[in-house]
């Protein structure tokens, strides 16, 4: 009888705790480097990747309630596999895209051949602008609200689960 | 090619292991055979195979094979080979493969140094080390492949983390895991003793070298990997409590005191349970800091490669281990072996005993300390971190006490219960250590309460050590308590070197311009000029300062690094030796030198006695474990 309230109280005590990390591992989804979030988003110049006299200028106030900045590239491996859903969210929400480091010629192919999700495209040849709002590792993607605020912040590609998210959070 | 060579041979060394355990159920538990070879010759077939597919992963990393994931996320043309290779274990998937192959090592390593050893408990050991081996490696195979392909094949990879391109940090992880990985040997061979009824005190004279090989590593893996944060994070300090700090420093704790606990069972047959829960303990810990900074619960310096999918999976592992093993524990422990546990108050073992309750108090201090954030968050939704704060205050007055018994237990007699033939001892150490107290808080002219405490405390435990050393001169070498002497001697001095750089040390942030200088606290900080250089992998600005303190000058060169892919800073400190005391400048991250640099400045007052202490430390564990090996009575 000793033995079976030992193996039950070893069992439970076990158990509770499996399950206390477990939930802590669900509720501390920090698996990004979060500096910036809620933080507002840095004043930047995009210039357009096909025109370079197409200047567009960020955080637009008060324009839009939400928009999505994504940080990709042509060699960028990862990039190519979230773009569907890029181009899935394109009618949601206007999506400017910061083109990290790469050729022109390869990023206006990659576009042509997957479908273009961006509302307005921006060169960034040494990525200093991603370095400047905080970007980690591409592909990145920000949701910013009318404040400039960034509200969310997503390192690595975009899947089903993010994708939910973000339509949660823009509705 | 060579990336399907290295997913293969971890396949094969996963049905390997499968049969190696299917043998032995089949041969030895079904068929009651004694006959070994074919099993064990099994097991080494398992240990080659995953090293020739370590290999081929480091092969992979060091010709840039992007075709790997791993290899694409964590490696790059542009670096240097050296981290090349040391970026196959940099990441998760890699440092998993190493993880197993150290549990592997340590099977092999058991069966050849354990010939003298009856061959059903070397066998069962290795049973149940082949199952943790398995464990892991179906959770290395499914869950964290290291060489998953990915198509089409980039032409260039994401780089490693520039804060992980450090020679130190190339060879910190190995060592942490000979460590705490190698634990799981003691684990086995735990419970091969009690499935198989030779859970005695001969038992505890095997397994205390085996203890004593992973509990040396371990003590070398923190302090490089202190000693590494002390340097490359340019944050002035050696220990910072944090988390995943914490989480190599646990099993460690719990491994202290199980190698006393055990000393007890060999030499007076008591402690027997204790012992017991102590390996478990060890072994969970290890687990659990495998867990705490693999799974992205904490958010840390190194909270590099983290996943929760994954955090899960290694929680179910610790899980099944710790039920499974606490069931074999209560279902097969000798009664027998209870009813002896009395103890006299003034006995060695008592003070071990007493020792025993020291470290598990502070080990209690530190998980509290470490999950009661994650508990907390998962309760309230609240964050919160846990500060060096907590631990000193809590801890310090206990250290004090525990050096004392470190110096005292030593003097006593096994079962003794008298103080009165080493009151004379105790009594003159004490004497010595107030006078050597007196003399330090004169010269440095320091007389705050705590610091002469730990002085004292410290001195104390010194004298008594120097005091054995002095009176065995002749059979020093040949005497067994030669590696403890070492040990506590480390132990002391590391104490001694805390208090001192604890009281002693300087902080001074300022802002500088170029060609000007800075005065505070009795330092002169002049930046004379900046200068900058171009490497393969990464920009480089330096600063050139001249330090003057009491009549020295130090010319100190730091710099901040701008890495290229990932595009990264990271700031190189700069240090120079003052005696056994440190230099130490790091710039901040800014742009243009002209319009002044931030400078984080330190004079870290008697550093280089914690890392000289560590060695001490450390070189006490191997001592004991070359010694133990060469035994061959037992």
């Amino acid at each position: 009888m000793k033995k079976l309230f030992k193996i039950s109280l070893l069992v439970s005590v076990t158990v509770i705790s499996f399950v206390i990390f477990y939930y802590s591992l669900k509720a501390n989804n920090k698996n990004n480097p979060n500096i910036m979030l809620n933080k507002p988003l840095p004043a930047i110049e995009l210039t357009s990747l096909v025109n370079a006299h197409l200047k567009q200028e960020l955080p637009l106030i008060n324009r839009d309630k939400y928009y999505l900045i994504n940080i990709w590239s042509s060699w960028c491996v990862p990039c190519r596999e979230e773009h569907p859903i890029l181009m899935k969210l394109k009618d949601k929400i206007k999506i400017y895209g910061i083109n990290y480091k790469d050729k022109k010629t390869n990023a206006t192919a990659f576009l042509n051949k997957l479908g273009n999700p961006f509302y307005f495209t921006g060169s960034d040849k040494d990525g200093s602008i991603s370095i400047e709002i905080g970007a980690y590792g591409i592909p990145e993607t920000y949701v910013v609200n009318s404040q400039g605020l960034i509200i969310f912040k997503h390192v690595g590609p975009l899947n089903k689960k993010i994708y939910l998210r973000i339509s949660e959070i823009i509705k | 090619m060579i990336s399907n060579l290295g997913a293969v041979l971890l396949i094969v060394s996963f049905l390997t292991t499968c049969s190696t355990l299917f043998l032995y159920i089949k041969n030895n538990i079904i068929q009651k055979s004694s006959i070994y070879l074919q099993f064990f010759l099994f097991y080494k077939v398992s240990f080659y195979l995953i090293l020739f597919s370590f290999f081929v992963l480091i092969v992979c990393f060091a010709i840039s094979d992007f075709s790997i994931i791993s290899v694409y996320e964590n490696s790059h043309t542009d670096k240097p080979l050296f981290y090349k290779i040391s970026a196959a274990w940099g990441n998760h998937e890699g440092s998993m493969l190493l993880f197993i192959l150290v549990i592997s090592l340590y099977g092999i390593l058991f069966l050849l140094n354990s010939k003298n050893i009856n061959d059903s408990l070397r066998a069962c050991t290795i049973f149940f080390q082949s199952i943790i081996q398995l464990i892991f490696l179906s959770f290395l195979i499914f869950t964290s492949n290291p060489f998953s392909k990915i198509f089409p094949v980039p032409v260039q990879g994401l780089g490693l983390n520039p804060i992980l391109q450090d020679p130190l940090l190339a060879i910190h992880p190995p060592f942490l895991y000979l460590g705490y990985v190698g634990f799981s040997l003691v684990f086995s061979l735990l419970l091969a003793a009690l499935i198989l009824k030779q859970y005695n005190s001969r038992w505890a004279s095997i397994a205390k070298k085996w203890i004593m090989l992973p509990w040396s590593f371990l003590s070398f893996g923190i302090g490089l990997g202190s000693f590494w944060a002390y340097y490359e994070l340019g944050w002035g300090g050696y220990w910072f409590w944090d988390p995943v700090e914490n989480a190599s420093l646990m099993p460690w704790i719990a491994s202290t005191a199980l190698i006393h606990s055990i000393v007890v069972m060999e030499k007076l047959k008591k402690l027997f349970a204790w012992t017991a829960i102590l390996t478990i303990l060890t072994f969970i810990l290890s687990l659990f800091g495998t867990f705490l900074v693999r799974s992205g619960v904490l958010n840390s310096v190194h909270a590099f490669a983290n996943d929760p999918e994954r955090g899960v999976y290694i929680l179910f592992i610790i899980t099944i281990i710790t039920l499974g093993s606490l069931i074999i524990y209560i279902l097969k422990f000798p009664k027998e072996s209870v009813n002896n546990n009395s103890f006299a108050l003034f006995s060695r073992d008592f003070s071990i005993l007493l020792n025993n309750y020291f470290l598990i108090f502070i080990l209690t201090v530190v998980i509290v300390g470490t999950t009661y954030p994650i508990l907390l968050s998962v309760f309230t939704g609240e964050t919160i971190s846990v500060g060096p704060q907590y631990y000193n205050t809590i801890l310090a007055p206990f250290i004090f006490i525990f050096l004392i018994l470190m110096a005292m237990g030593p003097l006593m007699k096994w079962n003794g219960n008298s103080l009165i033939s080493i009151k004379q001892k105790i009594f003159s150490f004490f004497i010595v250590s107030i006078f050597l107290t007196i003399l330090i808080s004169l010269y440095l002219s320091r007389y705050n309460f705590i610091f002469l405490l730990g002085v004292l405390c410290s001195v104390y435990l010194i004298v008594s050590v120097f005091y054995e050393i002095v009176m065995s001169k002749k059979t020093f070498f040949t005497k067994q308590n030669f590696s403890r002497l070492f040990s506590h001697l480390g132990f002391g001095l590391l104490i001694l070197a805390i208090t001192l750089n604890h009281f002693f040390s300087k902080e001074i942030n300022a802002k500088i311009h170029l060609g000007e200088s800075f005065f505070k606290q009795g330092i002169k900080i002049n930046f004379l000029k900046s200068e900058s250089s171009k490497e393969k992998n990464f920009e480089e600005l330096f600063g050139i300062y001249k330090i003057t303190k009491d009549n020295k000058t130090f010319i100190l060169k730091p710099s901040v690094r701008k890495y290229k892919q990932p595009q990264q800073f990271t700031s190189e400190t700069s240090i120079q030796r003052d005696g056994l005391s440190d230099v130490y400048i790091a710039m901040d991250y800014a742009g243009d030198p002209s319009m002044g640099m931030g400078v984080r400045f330190y004079y870290n007052y008697f550093v280089r006695l914690i890392w000289i202490s560590f060695a001490l430390i450390t070189i006490g564990g191997i001592v004991s474990f070359v010694r133990r090996g060469n035994e061959k009575t037992i």
